[in-house]
């Protein structure tokens, strides 16, 4: 049996037609549901799943999967760093479409006045590294956002690494610095199998690029803007605000607004750059809820909106770090626990690792997109060796098959159950709440207490 | 594995003991040093900051990254920027770096190494020769050697060694090394290298003695690396021994 790991979002428009091009039919794939392991309508020995894209490379390094398709970026983002890892570059469907940019904004400076380096913000922390070592770059730091790292040149950062659809009139590009295209990988041990496979052969017929192109940095004009540019250190008065983008901003916006607090354009459903307050003793930017708890530490923003999860989540990974719950919100209840099969039949994961010993299992898997509170669980609580495997959500299906125990937030548990699963041990209980630098413990700021107060 | 630690005991002490009648001071420094340290120095190539081992410490929330020490000489210069600069420093070690490499037993590289900071070139040239020629002739080695040296400044290599000036430091380092491994009967070669290609910081000479196809012993001089690291230009110079390999070339009568 092949397994084949498939993208979702916006590109499983292309992966579609290519595959629809060779004959091969996912019918269930091409579907909008919330369905992710599909069977081929012409080819009995294979199997398929979806992943959000940047999970499918290591799936396909753990040989969970023994190919997969993906943009070639996450494929090269994880091999820059881990070079030995089991992947094969297989087929290049296409080339050159998939282009990252180091950009700067075209008109705000970077206020940053706790850093003296130039912070540089990417989905793609590798590929940006390997591009900073190549130029030889200095008097920097890298920081990983969750996502739309073009929201953080509002000041907040000197640089964000953005694809090319993202570049728009408000960003200046500096350098080109990758170039890319859909990728076919494989699991390197499994490779004699893979190319007996009428799956494999199938795809094969691409009339695409026949080997992996590298990639190139081109222009390597990045020293000229990081040595000549000047960071302005602001003396500024107002207070500046988090809020979180997506599914949260819409219920944010309206807590704001109930609390007195008019934000601009709080109805609309696309995220805005920029400041949406309407008062001018605040700045309100929108970033993911993800990313706050470092903004916040490192200065950025004094206080901002976000789910404890999250900044859990980022103390685990980082006990110093200068970030505090200020105040619960008291809504968006999540619990965040230990999920295992139900078909285990244990009561909590003590019992389930007695299990595990019994099949034979010596490395117990977890897979969770929260690293930090997985790490922190597992350190504690797992008593033989253990594996955090990161994955970006939709974690549906890992468990039993390619992880032992998923660390997953559910609200009504209604997700866990229809997929044959059950959280076991509970690890925190977050919901949404204000966080804060640690420095306004001892310098009260009138501002941010009468914000905390509307809320109280 | 007794005798490997034996032959391990043997080298660290003729080193510290060869070093200390020589009126060096030995130093330690940090297994985890910030990254920035080797970026903001330009001192490793991209191909070497890829092989070391960087990580966001419990600290990295302000997203500094830090490295387990992938050489010393970086920061043993750093040692002397906030110990002795502006002075003569006569600097030696034996401490291991971490680099990632496909041997997964040898990751973990003992070096003994010293350093000679502030010091004349002419000074410090001569006690290197001093130096590397009375270690390598009081260990008992037992294969064939090869040493490569390389001068940047002038591009020399040593297929041309014959129209080296007599005085230089590569023709004299050429010349001492071959008579001590005349002296014992070694057999050895002198191949010409286009350059080093781990070590960027190198600035006027390097060499490297290669036995077995492994480096054991490299070395040269890197007059900029205390002014890439944000002190006052000092002349500097040094060498380090590998003693992973170096123990593997020793005969068991040492």
């Amino acid at each position: 049996m092949i397994k084949l790991a498939v993208p979702r979002g916006s590109i499983q428009k292309n992966v579609s037609e290519i595959l629809a091009d060779l004959s091969i039919d996912i019918p269930d794939y091409n579907r909008a549901n919330r369905v992710y392991s599909y069977e081929f309508k012409n080819i009995n020995d294979a199997i398929a799943r979806s992943f959000a894209e940047k999970d499918i490379p290591i799936q396909v390094a753990l040989g969970n999967y023994d190919l997969g398709i993906v943009t070639s970026w996450w494929a090269d983002e994880l091999l820059i760093k881990y070079p030995h890892l089991s992947i094969e570059n297989l087929i290049l469907f296409n080339d050159s479409v998939s282009k990252l940019y180091s950009t700067r904004s075209n008109d705000k400076l970077p206020l940053n006045d706790n850093l003296d380096e130039h912070i540089i913000v990417t989905e793609f922390p590798n590929i940006t590294t390997d591009y900073l070592y190549a130029n030889r770059t200095t008097n920097y730091r890298v920081f990983e956002a969750w996502g739309n790292p073009e929201t953080w040149l509002n000041g907040d950062a000197s640089i964000a690494i953005l694809p090319e659809e993202k570049l728009t009139d408000n960003v200046k590009v500096i350098d080109s610095i990758y170039q890319g295209g859909l990728l076919l990988i494989g699991n390197k041990k499994n490779l004699k199998k893979i190319k007996e496979s009428k799956l494999f052969k199938l795809l094969n017929e691409y009339k695409g690029l026949s080997s992996r192109s590298p990639f190139h940095f081109f222009d390597n004009k990045i020293n000229d803007y990081v040595n000549n540019t000047k960071k302005i250190y602001s003396t500024r008065k107002q207070i500046r605000i988090a809020i979180p983008d997506g599914h949260a901003f819409r219920h944010t916006a309206l807590a704001l607004n109930n609390a007195g607090v008019e934000i601009k354009g709080y109805t609309d459903s696309e995220v805005i750059q920029g400041d949406l307050s309407n008062n001018v003793n605040m700045i309100i930017n929108v970033m993911r809820p993800q990313d706050m708890p470092q903004a916040v530490s490192l200065g950025l923003y004094d206080i901002a909106i976000t789910g404890r999860d999250w900044l859990k989540n980022f103390i685990y990974n980082y006990p110093t770090a200068p970030v505090f719950e200020m105040h619960d919100l008291k809504q968006s209840k999540y619990r965040i626990g230990a999920v295992v099969s139900k078909d285990l039949n244990v009561t909590n994961v003590n019992e389930a690792m007695e299990v595990w010993a019994s099949q034979g299992i010596k490395k117990i898997r977890i897979a969770s997109e929260y690293f930090g509170i997985a790490d922190y669980f597992a350190r504690n609580f797992i008593k033989s060796e253990y594996q955090i495997i990161p994955i970006s959500g939709a974690s549906e299906g890992f468990v039993p098959e390619d992880a032992e125990i998923l660390v997953e937030g559910t609200e009504t548990g209604a997700t866990l159950e229809a997929n044959n699963l059950e959280m076991k041990d509970l690890i925190l209980e977050s919901t949404n709440c204000i966080i804060g630098h640690k420095n306004l413990i001892d310098n009260v700021n009138p501002l941010i207490v009468d914000f905390i107060n509307r809320f109280q | 594995m007794v005798d490997t630690l034996k032959k391990f005991q043997v080298i660290e002490q003729l080193f510290r003991d060869v070093l200390n009648a020589n009126n060096f001071t030995e130093i330690r420094t940090n297994t985890v040093q910030p990254l920035n340290l080797y970026t903001s120095a330009g001192t490793l190539t991209p191909s070497m900051l890829h092989g070391t081992y960087s990580f966001l410490d419990w600290d990295g929330w302000s997203g500094e990254r830090v490295v387990l020490r992938p050489d010393v000489t970086v920061p043993a210069a750093q040692w002397y920027l906030n110990n002795m600069e502006g002075q003569e420093a006569k600097l030696f070690y034996i401490e291991p770096v971490y680099r990632f490499i496909d041997d997964k037993n040898n990751r973990e590289i003992w070096q003994c190494g010293t350093e000679l900071i502030g010091i004349s070139p002419e000074t410090a040239n001569e006690a290197i020769i001093k130096l590397v020629t009375e270690l390598l002739g009081k260990l008992n080695l037992t294969t064939a050697i090869k040493v490569i040296i390389t001068n940047k400044d002038n591009n020399l290599q040593v297929d041309n060694y014959d129209s080296l000036p007599d005085e230089s430091i590569a023709k004299r380092l050429i010349k001492a090394l071959g008579n001590i491994f005349d002296k014992h009967g070694f057999n050895y070669e002198f191949i010409d290298a286009s350059q080093n290609k781990k070590f960027e910081y190198y600035t006027n000479y390097a060499f490297s003695v290669i036995a077995n196809d492994t480096e054991i012993l490299s070395g040269g001089r890197y007059d900029n690396l205390c002014e890439g690291l944000g002190g006052k230009k000092a002349y500097a110079s040094g060498f380090a021994f590998n003693m992973n390999e170096l123990i593997k070339l020793l005969s068991d009568e040492q």
